[in-house]
């Protein structure tokens, strides 16, 4: 028996745009505990944000279609109104942006953007709130917060206005914590900063977390899961330890490569994935959306578009997975 | 009886065609029939018998007689685009400004209007004045019972002191008339300083209180003329607030000053001291006017046609129907009934730079070919003015009727090609100058054109609107022909023939656009002003004037009309002697 | 701030300055001599000099402007041996009120013109591009877009007439525009404001609807938006509190530069519809060639111009705390 919280099953995002549909989420489904992070790798355009962003039903309804289905402690969210998901916004579930110099208003203090937040879901006058807001940034680490309180975003240093976003999220306590690249704007040493104070939070408040990154050495350390996204779909999935330490997916491995390692051989050159991702506009051509880029692509993975199965003890989308010795065994599990 | 300054500004509108009027039915082909024909009863010129005439001791003494249907009270608003300029009287010349003068202030002499018909008579004085010593001494009696505002007396000294003060330099902007006869200098503050210093004038005595004796320097047998500007009207030396006086004038005349908001609004209400048994030129039917200042000429018009409320009893004095509603004006029978359409005494024409074309049988070719009735056309057809023939217009005295070329309005090529042909140059060359505004532009083509059919040629010159004055009007300027107009500030050909023609005075910007400088000319307009009989002088003046055009010193153009709008609640609303719609008979119905 | 203040007044004061020597030397290079147009017919060159020396003409335009400045911080004296005490700007050469006074005079009624109509642009303006951008793509925002687009088309001139003409001399259903002073009947002051207010509203909002929607859109799409929208903020705490907050600056700046040139007098506004405010006197003033009230007009606009910037700027430390804090 686990202590799932937030389930989302076969998830697809839709949009309309002024040049046709695109899929921008397709199939898409994960479980996550509470007091577990999960974190979403992947390009920019895989559909990774798109996926946090349709968790928390702040996408535009009247350009975009959601199938599947997102439960929240049991709750169904896809077609939920907007009133209900605005009450679960900030208090049941939070976000923390990526760059919090766009994500904080420069016209209001930061005490007063953590608090109207408080306020919202709490009804607490404006005095409680404040004190709230200011026991928050302490906890997040700002020296002397009553008077930081009063500062506005553009006075605070970039780790320091990174941890007032992040007391923002966390002002009514959420069980769940979408962090959307939190640190990538951040120098390494702030980064790191940031990565432990979500950590001790976590423990702390056992808050479930999903990590949205596209820097797979954030993932390391600080996930229990990964998710790996390419062009919507989901290519692999499994623990961290896993699909860090044995990828199966080509892309997977890939961006593996292309991130430099501590321990690693200095004189072994990072070799980014070559290419560029798949547009999605217009629908994607039959077949696996990697396999223009796929060093290992056969003529199978032009017609055939492979399904998420397990191997290796997790989820991976290839035909061709690297561990496998045998195709023809993948052949059989996929049937 | 326009000055020179309304001259410009009338000019200046006619220039930018604001009193343009679109074509609607109105014969013009007799200047005598269509004159008045709007309100339906303008001066009786164009006959044998004078546009105005002396009127006697009798006509000079008692009430102006009523006008039929016409009663006293009620409030008349006059609406019009800028405030009066000046309301002291030595400083009025210009026909607004003398409009809000002849309610405050009353003068020796006055015009009476009766059914249609002006005379000049006696205001203050007991008649238009006696003449001695051929027409150099003029004497004139008051009449009892003259009273100012607060009720004390108006007296000869008052009338002097009111004289002198238009010598004084700072009050600039009047006539010079007296002035100038009175000293015979027309450096005349220099002769006498005005009354502030605390000098007397000699030149005038006043022997007692109801007497004043003027003596000139030299003849001037229209005087009583000149008597009748509101620039000459009485001032008592007490209540003389020198630069104030501007703003709020010391009455003489049925209106005091109420308030006067400059540039906004002025209230006048009746000089209950005022008698008007003692004035027969002055109804002052209405209890109280309302001037209203700073609405568009449009919306003025609007306003008018509209008569809405208290519009019912609203009036303009000048304000022309607007081109854009002059058709809707006309074709309805209910607003052309309220509507002032008559000949005034203002005259325009075409001046020939007789310095530069000396040949008069090129200035009579050019007489011959000129498109008068396409021009007038682009400025709004009959509604615009009469054509003309003569400088005189049938307002004024010693107007008659005359062609001495029989040139068609339509202009005559072939007849101006042949006079060419027996000049000098048969293809002369033209400069036309002219004001750079849409209306003159058209024209100066429909112009170019007529002429070169003629055998001219044409070089069109356009002059930026605001300076078409002084250049035009410049001793040397380098054009042969341009736009001018005149009008005479009394009724007198003395005050046309005089100032336009005598090449002695020629001046920048002067009145002589034509820089015409016959001697024999000025020798016989010395001769006519010194001539004591005034229907004489008329008689001699028109002599001239035919001897003046066969000179062809210009192109006679038309007599302007004044087309202007009242409300329905008003009678007794027609043209004044000034040229614009006149106050003193004004009545609300 | 006293320094901001110190710079800016001073550097106002040039511009002033500058501003008002060009006008004198405009004037001069285009106007032919003031001194004609108070001469009369008979203008001998006697009382040409007489008149010249009274309305101060007589001397070399740098000379002349040397005396006004001189008459603007110590006073002057006239011919006619009046006095004008500073701060002078002289005397009307046509009818020779004095030009302060007058320009008092005529100052309530373009201040009534401009707050009223000011008021009103920024309400029309702002709702319409408010309701426009929240609605975008919907019949609401087309048809909130398409007035305001109908709106800007107009000239005022064009639709005071025709809405006075309609509104006042057919229909009736709005008083005569006038300006009666706020202190002496404060119904008659609004009634007669009404058709200027609603005209230079009509006319001057829609640049503030398209304004409004486009910055307004500019900043729904901003990340913070998207962050409130994430704290479960409601819709309207959303749009107004944030999003506006962001779209205010650039809109409030446009609209210091309108109220700037609204107070040196709205020209046309006041013509069609004869209020006697600044605007007017510079028209008339300008028609007459009337030299030194021309110049208080022109000093009052700019002023009111270079004011309007100044104001701008602190209203800007005002509503952006980057630029308060910085």
């Amino acid at each position: 028996m686990t202590d799932t919280f937030l389930t989302v099953t076969d998830l697809g995002v839709r949009f309309r745009t002024e040049d046709g549909p695109v899929q921008a989420v397709d199939g898409l489904s994960f479980e996550l505990e509470r007091g577990r992070t999960l974190a979403i790798v992947g390009e920019s355009g895989s559909g990774k944000s798109v996926t946090s962003l349709a968790v928390l039903g702040l996408h535009d309804p009247a350009r975009t279609t959601l199938t599947g289905s997102i439960k929240l402690d049991g709750q169904e969210l896809v077609g939920a109104d907007e009133g209900t998901l605005r009450g679960l916004r900030g208090s049941r579930m939070a976000m923390v942006f990526q760059d919090a110099l766009t994500a904080l208003s420069p016209y209001y203090t930061v005490g007063e953007q953590i608090a109207e937040s408080f306020r919202r879901h709490t009804g607490a006058n404006r005095r409680a709130a404040k004190d709230r807001a200011v026991e928050l940034l302490g906890r997040v680490g700002i020296p002397s917060p009553a008077r930081r309180a009063e500062d506005y975003p553009h006075q605070f240093s970039g780790g320091m206005r990174q941890r007032a976003m992040i007391a923002c999220a966390l002002v009514c306590d959420p069980e769940l914590l979408i962090a959307d690249e939190p640190t990538t704007a951040l120098d390494v040493t702030v980064q790191a900063q940031i990565l432990d104070l979500l950590g001790d939070l976590q423990r702390e408040f056992g808050t479930a977390i999903i990590l949205i990154t596209h820097d797979l050495g954030v993932v390391a350390g600080n996930a229990n899961d990964a998710l790996v996204m390419y062009a919507g779909r989901c290519v692999e999935q499994g623990s961290v330890e896993q699909v860090l330490t044995e990828p199966q997916h080509p892309y997977t491995a890939g961006l593996l490569s292309s991130v430099p390692r501590l321990h690693g051989d200095v004189d072994v050159p990072l070799t980014p994935v070559r290419g560029n991702p798949p547009a999605l506009l217009g629908g994607l051509p039959p077949g696996c959306a990697f396999r223009p880029r796929c060093d290992h692509a056969q003529d199978r993975c032009s017609e055939d578009r492979p399904q998420l199965v397990g191997v290796g003890g997790r989820l991976a989308a290839c035909h061709f997975p690297l561990l496998a010795s045998d195709p023809t065994d993948q052949l059989e599990t996929s049937r | 009886m326009l000055s020179k300054r309304t001259a410009r500004v009338l000019a200046t509108l006619l220039v930018a065609g604001s009193l343009t009027v679109t074509a609607a039915g109105c014969s013009s082909n007799s200047a005598g029939k269509s004159a008045g024909s709007g309100s339906g009863s303008g001066p009786g010129f164009g006959q044998q018998q004078e546009a105005v005439a002396i009127g006697t001791a009798a006509q000079s003494s008692g009430a102006d007689p009523a006008i039929p249907g016409a009663k006293s009270g009620g409030t008349v608003t006059e609406l019009q685009r800028a405030d009066f300029s000046h309301l002291d009287p030595a400083r009025v010349y210009s026909s607004t400004n003398q409009m809000a003068d002849l309610l405050l202030t009353r003068q020796l002499t006055s015009y009476q209007w009766v059914d249609g018909k002006n005379t000049l008579v006696g205001d203050l004085a007991t008649d238009t004045g006696r003449s001695s010593d051929g027409a150099k001494t003029w004497t004139y009696t008051l009449k009892d019972g003259l009273k100012y505002e607060d009720g004390s007396p108006i007296t000869a000294q008052d009338v002097k002191y009111g004289i002198e003060r238009t010598f004084q330099a700072e009050l600039s902007g009047g006539p010079q008339y007296l002035q100038m006869w009175l000293t015979g200098s027309s450096d005349f503050s220099k002769v006498y300083p005005g009354p502030w210093g605390g000098q007397d004038l000699p030149a005038i005595e006043t022997p007692d209180a109801k007497t004043i004796v003027f003596h000139l320097k030299s003849p001037h047998a229209d005087f009583p003329f000149a008597a009748a500007m509101q620039s000459y009207s009485p001032v008592p030396k007490a209540k003389d607030t020198h630069a104030a006086f501007d703003q709020h004038p010391f009455s003489s005349g049925p209106y005091k000053v109420l308030s006067h908001d400059a540039g906004k609004s002025l209230e006048l209400v009746r000089n209950t001291y005022w008698d008007p048994t003692t004035d027969p030129t002055r109804h002052a039917y209405p209890d109280k006017w309302n001037f209203e200042f700073g609405g568009q000429n449009l919306d003025i018009d609007q306003r008018l046609i509209a008569a809405k409320g208290e519009d019912a009893d609203a009036m303009a004095f000048r304000t022309q129907v607007t081109p854009d509603l002059a058709e809707q004006v006309m074709s309805d029978p209910s607003l052309k009934s309220r509507t002032v359409d008559s000949v005034n005494p203002f005259t325009e024409y075409f001046s020939i730079n007789n310095k530069r074309v000396t040949d008069v049988k090129e200035r009579q070719a050019l007489l011959m070919a000129f498109p008068k009735e396409q021009v007038r056309k682009i400025f709004g057809g009959p509604l615009y003015g009469d054509f003309s023939t003569t400088f005189l217009s049938p307002q004024v005295n010693g107007y008659h009727k005359f062609d001495l070329f029989g040139a068609p309005n339509t202009g005559d090529p072939a007849a101006a090609k042949k006079l060419l042909a027996t000049s000098a140059n048969p293809h002369p060359t033209i400069v036309y100058a002219y004001a750079n505004t849409d209306q003159w532009q058209q024209a100066a083509v429909v112009i170019s054109n007529a002429l070169t059919a003629a055998g001219f040629n044409v070089v069109k010159h356009p002059i930026s609107d605001q300076n078409y004055y002084d250049e035009m009007g410049a001793v040397d300027n380098p054009f042969d022909l341009y736009w001018a107009g005149w009008g005479p500030d009394w009724p007198s050909p003395t005050s046309v023939i005089a100032p336009i023609f005598d090449g002695r005075g020629i001046a920048p910007a002067g009145a002589d656009t034509m820089l015409f400088n016959d001697p024999q000319v000025n020798s016989e307009i010395d001769r006519i002003s010194a001539e004591p009989d005034l229907d004489q002088q008329n008689k001699d003046w028109s002599k001239l004037e035919e001897k003046i055009m066969a000179e062809v010193p210009a192109i006679p153009w038309v007599y302007s009309r004044l087309v202007v709008m009242y409300g329905p609640g008003l009678g007794g609303v027609h043209l004044g002697m000034i040229g614009t719609v006149y106050p003193l008979d004004v009545y609300v119905k | 701030m006293l320094r901001f203040l110190t710079r800016r007044l001073l550097g106002a004061a040039l511009i002033l300055l500058v501003i008002s020597a060009a006008t004198f030397l405009l004037f001069f290079a285009v106007t032919p001599d003031p001194a004609l147009l108070s001469c009369g017919k008979q203008c001998t060159p006697e009382t040409l000099a007489a008149i010249q020396h009274n309305l101060g003409v007589d001397s070399p335009v740098p000379v002349q402007y040397w005396h006004f400045l001189v008459g603007v911080f110590a006073g002057r004296d006239f011919g006619a041996g009046q006095h004008c005490p500073a701060p002078c700007l002289g005397y009307s050469f046509v009818n020779q009120q004095p030009v302060l006074q007058t320009l008092l005079d005529r100052l309530p009624a373009t201040l009534s013109v401009a707050f009223g109509a000011g008021a009103l642009v920024l309400t029309m303006g702002v709702g319409l591009g408010l309701i426009a951008a929240l609605r975008r793509g919907k019949p609401l925002d087309k048809a909130s877009m398409g007035l305001a687009l109908i709106g800007a088309s107009f000239q005022i001139y064009f639709f005071g007439i025709i809405a006075r003409y309609v509104l006042v001399d057919q229909l009736g259903w709005l008083p005569r525009p006038d300006y009666t002073p706020l202190t002496s009947d404060p119904l008659q002051w609004a009634g007669g404001m009404i058709l200027p207010w609603v005209t230079l509203a009509v006319v001057n909002a829609a640049t503030y609807a398209r304004f409004t929607r486009s910055t307004m859109l500019e900043n729904l799409s901003e990340e913070y938006v998207r962050a409130v929208r994430a704290k479960g903020l409601s819709a309207r705490a959303v749009y107004l509190k944030h999003a506006f907050r962001g779209a205010m600056t650039p809109v409030l700046t446009m609209f210091g530069i309108d109220m700037g040139m609204f107070l040196g007098g709205a020209l046309i506004t006041e013509t069609t519809f004869n209020i006697p405010g600044i605007g007017r006197l510079a028209v008339d003033s300008v028609a007459a060639q009337d030299l030194p009230m021309m110049m208080g007009t022109v000093l009052v606009a700019s002023t009111a111009m270079v004011f309007a910037s100044i104001a701008v700027d602190a209203c800007y430390a005002l509503i952006d705390p980057r630029v308060r804090t910085s």
